[in-house]
């Protein structure tokens, strides 16, 4: 499933968040957005969605307009984790997760075996089993998070839609939630798209990262390609780099850099430094780190 | 994610929880609706047996008890349980569309254009009574439409803060001109109070029917919505990507609940607490959101059909409003239930 747009305008009231986007997402990819505050991340990914109409442009999943499928096509095709999903009073996690299968459902339609059988597979794989019977309102922010991603999961879309998932988590169930998210990934073919903080975290899980500033996109591509001193410097206004230590010494690895640019002034330590063993390994052809 | 013990899960879990207090909420609205209807066909200015009752209905008894049963007091208890049926599927409607637990029929606006359009007839056009019922449906609905166009803007629709927010400034508006009606006719104020505070006194087989297609279109409405609601709780954006159009759905949801809350309010005035109140009881007594709109509409009923009884039976042969009954009855009930609860300790 191709996910695309191309000079997507967005305006949220009278101010334009996103001026000009281009973006196209292949089929099975594993991609990271990142940047500062109130850069529009979370507008694109809901762009991409399509819950917000641009006012240029228009976004394309296989060809056709996001806006003008069918919603039940549109849950098939893409599934949004929202940072600002409501809780349902006196629902239990398990009437929550099977939510996840509405698109399934006609009208008048009954619950069926396979819809059972994918809410326990979904709350299997973010082990929330023992909650099942728990009401939403009792859990703490981090179990909640992992019941709507068991429900994300339910919905079973070709495409998931992630708008920090991250949020509310502890460092295991973010790290579980990265390692599900690959296994999604690369076992059964779901391209992942996923607003994210911490960049540490985007190299070491995602193999392309789309760094947006100010409405545009700054950057992308492979995350030893766009993070930076430069990216560190001119987006995220902090002095960083992403490098090795050798023999005590720090080996800036960007390339597209200068090899001796210095990150920071002489002598003093950065602010930032991401450490370069654990970026993500390179899928495309010839590409090393 | 790290290995968790997980208890088993069982396949049908979604259907699972809270089975026992179904059951139990079932079988009291069941029989609240039984022992009602029994009650309100024998009970009243003159009493009539169960037997005399049973006859009535079968047409074995004689012509006076018939009439009394068949012709005056089974109307009026259809219409009861009817109009609390509907008020209650309005409340869980409105509640769970403008996602405000304080939502109901009188909150939104709807009561207030049914109550204006009384008002008018009995004030201005008092020997036109029969005019009572279309008016005050067709009052309801104009307002309904009023809110729902001035909460609804292009590329957003009506957003829950915006039709409450609406349905307020509408109540204060046409609460202004009935008072200004009261004031303008001092005389026809009883007329107006009693109509206001609810009741079924005279209403028979012609209200009965009046009302039925409006309720039967709510009702096929709400329950076509119901899975729809569910997932709108989560939220605009995660049931628009979930599969829910979420505009149509507020859309047909305020429409079904103004149908069924302007057909009540259109028979019965303006009963208050039914539509806010009995969602929440349901609620309190399965401990769970699933199956409130079928519960909520048998309880709405029940707890209309016992009012009307005691409205009418407790200082016959004169009538309270049934409105008060509901009110300081189930008040002070429903207070007890919060606290029994732990939602007020």
């Amino acid at each position: 499933m191709t996910l695309a747009c191309s000079q997507l305008r967005v305006n949220l009231g009278r101010t334009e968040i996103l001026h000009g986007v281009d973006l196209s997402i292949a089929d099975g990819e594993m991609v990271a957005i990142v940047g500062p505050n109130g850069s529009g991340k979370s507008t694109l990914i809901r762009t991409l969605a399509g819950l917000i109409r641009p006012a240029h442009g228009r976004v394309l999943i296989d060809g056709a307009r996001v806006d003008r499928l069918r919603p039940r096509d549109r849950a098939e095709s893409l599934g949004l984790l929202t940072q600002s999903a409501g809780i349902p009073g006196l629902t239990t996690v398990v009437e929550h997760v099977g939510l996840g299968r509405h698109h399934k459902r006609r009208l008048f339609g009954s619950w069926k075996p396979e819809d059972s059988r994918s809410t326990k597979a979904a709350m299997e794989q973010c082990e929330i089993g023992h909650l099942a019977d728990r009401s939403m309102e009792d859990l703490s922010g981090g179990e909640r998070q992992r019941v709507r991603l068991a429900t994300l999961l339910a919905q079973d879309p070709r495409a998931l839609l992630l708008d920090e998932p991250l949020t509310g988590l502890d460092i295991e169930h973010q790290l579980g939630l990265l390692h599900l998210l690959q296994t999604l990934n690369r076992d059964h073919a779901r391209s992942v798209v996923c607003v994210l903080h911490d960049l540490d975290l985007a190299l070491r899980f995602f193999g392309r990262v789309i760094i947006i500033a100010g409405g545009r996109i700054a950057a992308d591509g492979h995350p030893s390609d766009v993070l930076c001193p430069r990216i560190f410097a001119d987006v995220f206004k902090v002095d960083g780099r992403v490098g090795r230590e050798v023999g005590g010494e720090p080996v800036i690895l960007c390339r597209q850099c200068p090899p001796n640019s210095p990150p920071s002034p002489a002598g003093v330590p950065p602010e930032i430094v991401i450490h370069a063993d654990r970026i993500a390994p390179v899928r495309r052809k010839g590409a090393q780190v | 994610m790290t290995t968790i013990p997980t208890q088993p899960i069982a396949a049908e879990a979604p259907n699972r929880p809270g089975a026992a207090r179904l059951r139990l909420g079932v079988a009291a609205v069941t029989l609240g609706i039984g022992l009602g209807l029994i009650a309100s066909l024998a009970f009243g200015a003159v009493d009539v047996s169960i037997g005399e009752v049973l006859g009535a209905i079968r047409g074995t008894a004689p012509e006076s008890t018939t009439r009394i049963v068949v012709e005056s007091r089974l109307p009026r208890a259809l219409c009861a349980v009817l109009a609390g049926c509907n008020l209650a599927v309005a409340g869980v409607l409105l509640q769970s569309v403008t996602r405000n637990p304080l939502a109901d029929p009188g909150l939104i606006g709807i009561t207030a254009g049914a109550g204006m359009a009384a008002t008018i007839v009995l004030t201005v056009r008092p020997d036109a009574a029969y005019l009572l019922p279309i008016a005050a449906f067709v009052g309801a609905m104009v307002s309904a439409v009023f809110v729902y166009a001035v909460s609804w803007r292009p590329g957003g629709g009506a957003s829950p803060v915006r039709m409450i927010l609406a349905g307020v400034a509408v109540n204060a508006i046409l609460g202004a001109v009935i008072g200004l009606l009261i004031t303008a006719f001092a005389d026809r104020i009883p007329a107006v109070m009693f109509w206001t505070t609810g009741s079924f006194n005279g209403r028979g087989w012609t209200h009965f029917r009046l009302m039925l297609p409006y309720s039967v279109v709510g009702m096929l409405l709400a329950i076509g919505l119901r899975r729809h609601m569910r997932v709108l709780e989560l939220g605009d954006d995660a049931a628009a990507t979930m599969g829910v159009r979420v505009e149509r759905t507020r859309m047909i949801a305020f429409a079904a609940a103004s149908l069924l809350a302007g057909s009540a309010a259109s028979i019965a005035g303006l009963v208050g607490f039914i539509g806010l109140v009995v969602p929440h009881l349901v609620r309190l007594v399965l401990g769970s959101n699933r199956h409130v709109l079928a519960v909520s509409a048998f309880a709405g009923a029940a707890v209309l059909l016992w009012s009307d009884l005691i409205a009418r039976t407790v200082l016959a042969p004169s009538e309270l409003p049934v409105g008060v009954v509901t009110g300081m009855i189930g008040g002070p009930y429903f207070i007890f239930l919060l606290y029994r609860s732990g939602w007020l300790r």
